[in-house]
């Protein structure tokens, strides 16, 4: 479904990645993780448009994905749930729903699909009309999900959903994401949080300074001394 | 006496409001001083002013080409002379490339016509009517009605309209706006169209209630617009309401109880207090900085 050959992407002058291969297929749940600054969210970012590709190949579903802009990709079937949530926090919880499913038509579908992630994330519901801002960290990371949801993507980009949530939530979260890849939708997910993403995933990617070192099964990953060494901290 | 200048100051107050919109939303979404802007809603009075003078068109028909035309020249002034430069650029840059696009616009208006003051047409009834009273000119009335349609148009276009909620998502986040499908090159254009054609609205509502239209006027338009998004919050569609009707009011009441040449220095005498005193503005929050 989405196929990167060979790459190569960075900031001006300064590159980040270094010829990055990376697939992934229909329906499948795929983790990458690795330590900050390895590369993870600028090879979303590469991916999704924001950040133009310097060298390599991406396509989704046969078509290119060089050089085309984000609105572009994201109608293609790709939706990027970015780091740091970035929810729009002057907008209500409603308009930034709304304004995932920016571009559908099917008004009716839009409301029906609105109010399934409302019964998903109940909390949403109760805040509807109340400015994104004034939610907590961990609702918001429901809204930025759901938001990119509306979309109804294909394929799902999850950057760092855990990333300052309390225990509970991250499991609430995670236990979400599996539901979501259970209905058939394919997703990418970047972690710090490395064994609870490995323990959800099929496959997963091990990036470290721009180039992927490991790749293979979510569970011999978790298996193996060198990861446990390097990411869970183990001896 | 009193209700009178509180009335025009009013009506001036809703054209400064209008013609204030435009740069205001721009500012908000691209942190750029459109110094543009003042000499693209006068050429926008200017052509409405030949289309009345010289060719006798019907008053309605003769607003909406001009504000139309005025509203492709800024998108035509944003597309040529701003888009390039958004993208890492020093926002000096496009500053000066506005600038630059300012004084192309104002001599170009300046060669087609002139640098004179000229009679514009007074193109609304010049009727009275009496209210408890006090005498009531109709000319007003219609120009505060029409300002006041238009802002409020424009808001529910804001906040009912796709285009308006991703035109103000735009201008909190335009990569997460991007990632949501909005075209982001579209939906700026489409910000400066609206605000050259508000802007145009403005310009022509003014020339008629003071029967004049000048070059001059132009500069002044963009002084204003900074000036009452400033005051009243820059980026906001409630600063802009407050910043124009403060400075409306404001100056008829100095023009007419002080003095007219007081007007202007008085005005910005007050531009500075208030800022001193609340820096982001009457209406204005304190803009948040990623950490």
């Amino acid at each position: 479904m989405l196929t990167i050959n060979s790459l190569e992407s960075g900031y001006g002058k300064i590159k980040a990645l270094f010829g990055i291969d990376l697939e992934i297929k229909q329906g499948e749940i795929v983790a990458l993780i690795g330590a900050n600054g390895a590369g993870k969210t600028t090879f979303l970012k590469t991916v999704s448009g924001l950040i133009q590709a310097t060298g390599g190949t991406m396509s989704f579903e046969g078509q290119s994905l060089n050089r085309l802009a984000p609105e572009k990709i994201v109608n293609l079937g790709i939706s990027h749930v970015p780091e740091g949530r970035m929810v729009f926090t002057q907008r209500t919880v409603e308009t930034n729903l709304q304004i995932g499913a920016f571009g559908r038509k099917d008004k009716k579908a839009i409301r029906q699909d609105m109010e399934k992630y409302y019964e998903m994330f109940p909390i949403l519901a109760e805040r509807r009309n109340q400015k994104a801002g004034t939610l907590s960290g961990g609702e918001q990371q429901m809204l930025a999900i759901a938001r990119g949801l509306m979309k109804r993507p294909k394929l799902l980009f999850l950057d760092e959903p855990s990333m300052g949530l309390s225990p509970v939530l991250v499991s609430q979260i995670f236990k979400t994401i599996r539901e979501l890849n259970k209905t058939g939708l394919s997703i990418l997910l970047v972690e710090q949080n490395v064994k609870k993403a490995l323990k959800i995933t099929q496959r997963a990617y091990v990036i470290e300074l721009g180039r992927i070192v490991h790749q293979g099964n979510s569970c011999d990953l978790l298996d193996s001394e060198q990861i446990r060494k390097s990411y869970l901290g183990e001896v | 006496m009193f209700f009178d200048v509180l009335l025009i100051g009013i009506m001036v107050g809703a054209i400064y409001t209008l013609v204030t919109i435009g740069y205001s939303m721009v500012y908000s979404i691209l942190k750029l001083m459109n110094f543009a802007h003042g000499d693209v809603y006068i050429f926008g009075t200017f052509i409405c002013y030949t289309l009345l003078e010289k060719y006798q068109l019907n008053p309605v028909l003769a607003i909406l080409v001009s504000a139309v035309l005025g509203g492709i020249l800024a998108s035509f002034v944003e597309i040529v002379a701003y888009r390039r430069l958004r993208a890492g650029q020093h926002r000096m840059i496009s500053m000066i490339t506005a600038l630059g696009a300012a004084y192309v616009i104002q001599n170009s208006n300046e060669l087609k016509w002139g640098n004179q003051v000229m009679a514009f047409p007074s193109i609304l009834s010049a009727k009275t009517f009496q209210v408890f009273g006090l005498t009531i000119p109709m000319t007003q009335i219609i120009i505060l009605a029409i300002a006041v349609g238009l802002i409020i148009l424009f808001t529910l276009f804001l906040k009912y309209h796709p285009y308006g909620k991703a035109i103000l998502c735009v201008s909190e986040d335009i990569p997460t706006a991007s990632l949501m499908g909005i075209p982001i090159n579209k939906t700026i254009t489409m910000v400066y169209f609206i605000g050259g054609m508000l802007g145009v609205a403005g310009g022509i509502l003014y020339s008629t209630s003071y029967n004049a239209v000048s070059l001059a006027m132009g500069f002044r338009g963009t002084i204003i617009a900074f000036t009452a998004a400033v005051i009243g919050g820059i980026g906001s569609l409630g600063g802009a309401l407050v910043g124009g009707m403060l400075l409306g009011i404001c100056e008829n009441f100095i023009g007419v109880y002080v003095s007219s040449s007081y007007r202007d220095p008085i005005t910005f005498l007050l531009l500075i207090v208030i800022l001193l005193v609340k820096p982001t503005g009457i209406m204005g929050a304190a803009e948040q900085t990623k950490v």
